[in-house]
């Protein structure tokens, strides 16, 4: 079941250069995407890819320039004020840098006891958030701390809890473990994914990091500038990736994350700006199989189950795998 | 392998900060050695000191050390403010993680590149052609045209470039590289891994490789050190400890990353120690699986083990 749909989403944002001077940033760029109930979404890009912006749309926290973005059915741009704010309780957020997301004043009891007054609690306030931080792995006495107290994985997992408290259906987890070590970083994706298993919960997952979206999602959206370029399963994206930045991105990881058999040419440039995104196909400037095509005319995410946005998905398939299969 | 000179030699090399009348031994006891050729990898998480060794080695740290480092038998720890100053950037070099801050926004980057050849006794003609030079080597497009931009005009992985460019510009025979890719996207860290691989294999360079992150140690280093809380707990051919970790805290790193699709993280419990609070014995023991009461009170040394050095009383 569908529990949270964007469609046609785009989100433009005007940069002041001077006082008269002005430029349009494409952050995204007509965007169709469709998160299911109990399913792990993750969307991997370079920074400046749109990834977080559309977390953003697809929460609400932000309203998008065009297109609509429906909870559960409910369009909540049409939506009647009541039943927004309903939704939202239901659509939470879990940033990266847990020392800017939780408020350096508030005691950790506070700061949850007000994540639970915004739900429809009713019985006993206490025993439900000692019974969140159990789930998240705390102990009840750092209800009485500052978040100064805590240590990195300690906060994250206040984060963690302070989400869970609204009782959401479908949470966005923006690199909610960039910002930790290795050792703890495994502790906080381990907890999210048994948190998302026991409350049936659904999770936009947005990460740089290829190795981590590949481990924890089920389906997989790759963002250039604004786009998605690719959708599938972690395995299909992950193991025969088609779009070509999809292959650059993947044969980019450092290769004890993600074994991979790919056989690509090298690529133009650098990741690009999304000011003046050039024509037709977006990639093209640094795409190797570039052609009139690419330039004249932008592809279409296009394909069943495993769709890609590239006018030629079949011969670079056959270029990248052939031999290698 | 074949028996390869020793360029650097760390010894018992210990560095102090002082923190509100505190004091924090933030590299405690460490001691190794970089061959000629060799790429090593210093690895550990957030606080374990890592950077101040690296950047102790040639003196960049303002903790107060002790111990030694010889490169090629020459104590840096005793040399005179202008003997290290000809020693930086001739005979060891750096490159930092962030290319944001370690390039001067207000001057273009040839003349910052300029410099370093005119500092170290260039004529201005010739430091120019030679840094034009660099540019290209490093991969620089139009290295004519790029010399006159300003930091600012470049991407990140040009700037991190630039910054290579500076630290390999007189031929030094040691490079430190301090995180030098983890603040670029990961097209662009496969670049720069790239290019460091290759500068170090063409112009015969040793580096010693900064980093949390195990995968890019892998990419670049054939050496690799593991530092937890100060210490080096396992040292040895990264080959050998990447397939085959003895040090309980190499182990479980190698099991909290994801590796593939289909894989288990068996992350470690709790988080790196408070370094002004370390506990007794093995630094790692409140964490360790493995712990007895021996770990509890006497901190181990490092012993050859398997071909390579670990420090743990319950390797076997």
């Amino acid at each position: 079941m569908e529990i949270v749909r964007g469609e046609k989403l785009s989100k433009y944002y005007n940069i002041k250069l001077t006082t008269t001077k002005s430029n349009t940033l494409t952050a995204v760029s007509n965007v169709d995407v469709s998160i299911n109930g109990n399913e792990i979404f993750g969307l991997v890009g370079e920074s400046g890819s749109g990834k977080s912006t559309l977390g953003r749309l697809l929460l609400w926290l932000e309203k998008p320039s065009s297109g609509t973005v429906s909870f559960k059915g409910l369009d909540l741009a049409k939506a009647r004020k009541k039943e927004v704010k309903e939704a939202r309780r239901k659509m939470q957020v879990v940033f990266q840098n847990p020392d800017s997301s939780l408020d350096p004043r508030m005691k950790i009891g506070r700061t949850l006891l007000e994540a639970l007054e915004c739900s429809q609690y009713t019985g006993d306030r206490t025993a439900r958030i000692k019974e969140v931080l159990e789930g998240v792995g705390l102990r009840p006495d750092v209800l009485d701390m500052y978040p100064h107290h805590l240590s990195g994985g300690m906060k994250q997992r206040v984060a963690v809890a302070r989400a869970i408290l609204a009782e959401p259906e479908f949470m966005v987890l923006d690199e909610p473990t960039s910002a930790l070590d290795v050792s703890v970083q495994a502790q906080i994706l381990n907890l999210l994914e048994e948190l998302q298993r026991k409350l049936n919960l659904s999770y936009l997952f947005i990460s740089h990091s290829l190795s981590i979206v590949s481990y924890i999602s089920h389906r997989v959206g790759v963002m250039y500038l604004g786009k998605l370029v690719e959708l599938g399963t972690s395995e299909e994206v992950f193991s025969r990736p088609l779009h070509p930045y999809s292959q650059l991105l993947i044969s980019s990881v450092p290769s004890i994350y993600l074994p991979k058999k790919l056989n690509i040419p090298k690529y133009n440039g650098n990741h690009e700006h999304a000011y003046d995104v050039a024509r037709g196909c977006r990639f093209h400037p640094r795409c190797p199989y570039a052609d009139e095509l690419c330039r004249a005319e932008e592809p279409k995410l296009s394909g069943d189950g495993h769709p890609v946005a590239c006018h030629h998905t079949v011969e670079i398939e056959k270029k990248v795998f052939e031999g290698n299969a | 392998m074949h028996q390869s000179k020793v360029l650097l030699e760390v010894q018992n090399l210990k560095v102090n900060y002082r923190f509100r009348d505190k004091k924090i031994r933030a590299v405690d006891d460490v001691s190794f050695s970089v061959n000629e050729g060799d790429r090593f990898a210093i690895v550990g998480e957030s606080g374990s000191g890592k950077s101040t060794l690296g950047l102790s080695i040639i003196r960049l740290c303002p903790g107060e050390a002790s111990g030694s480092v010889r490169l090629n038998n020459i104590d840096i720890l005793k040399l005179s403010q202008e003997e290290l100053r000809k020693l930086r950037g001739s005979d060891i070099s750096v490159v930092f993680q962030d290319p944001n801050s370690a390039l001067n926004p207000v001057l273009r980057v040839g003349d910052q590149l300029v410099e370093v050849f005119t500092t170290h006794g260039y004529s201005k003609a010739e430091a120019y052609s030679r840094s034009v030079e660099l540019l290209e080597t490093v991969g620089i497009p139009e290295p004519e045209k790029r010399i006159m931009s300003y930091p600012h005009q470049l991407s990140g992985g040009m700037k991190q470039r630039v910054i290579i460019a500076m630290a390999i510009a007189l031929n030094p025979k040691l490079v430190i590289a301090d995180e030098p890719t983890s603040a670029l996207d990961v097209t662009i860290q496969a670049q720069i891994l790239k290019l460091i691989k290759e500068l170090s294999e063409t112009k015969k360079l040793s580096m010693i490789l900064i980093t949390h992150d195990i995968g890019v140690a892998a990419e670049v280093c054939n050496q690799i050190g593991i530092m937890y809380a100060g210490r080096m707990l396992e040292i040895g051919a990264f080959e050998d400890i990447f397939h085959n970790p003895k040090h309980p805290y190499t182990q479980s790193l190698m099991t909290c990353v994801p590796k593939g699709l289909k894989c288990v993280l068996k992350p470690l419990p709790g988080s790196v120690p408070d370094m002004s609070d370390l506990p007794s014995g093995c630094k790692f023991h409140p964490r360790c699986p493995y712990a007895n009461g021996k770990c509890k009170t006497i901190e181990p040394k490092l012993e050859k083990v398997d071909g390579r050095y670990v420090a743990c009383h319950a390797v076997w």
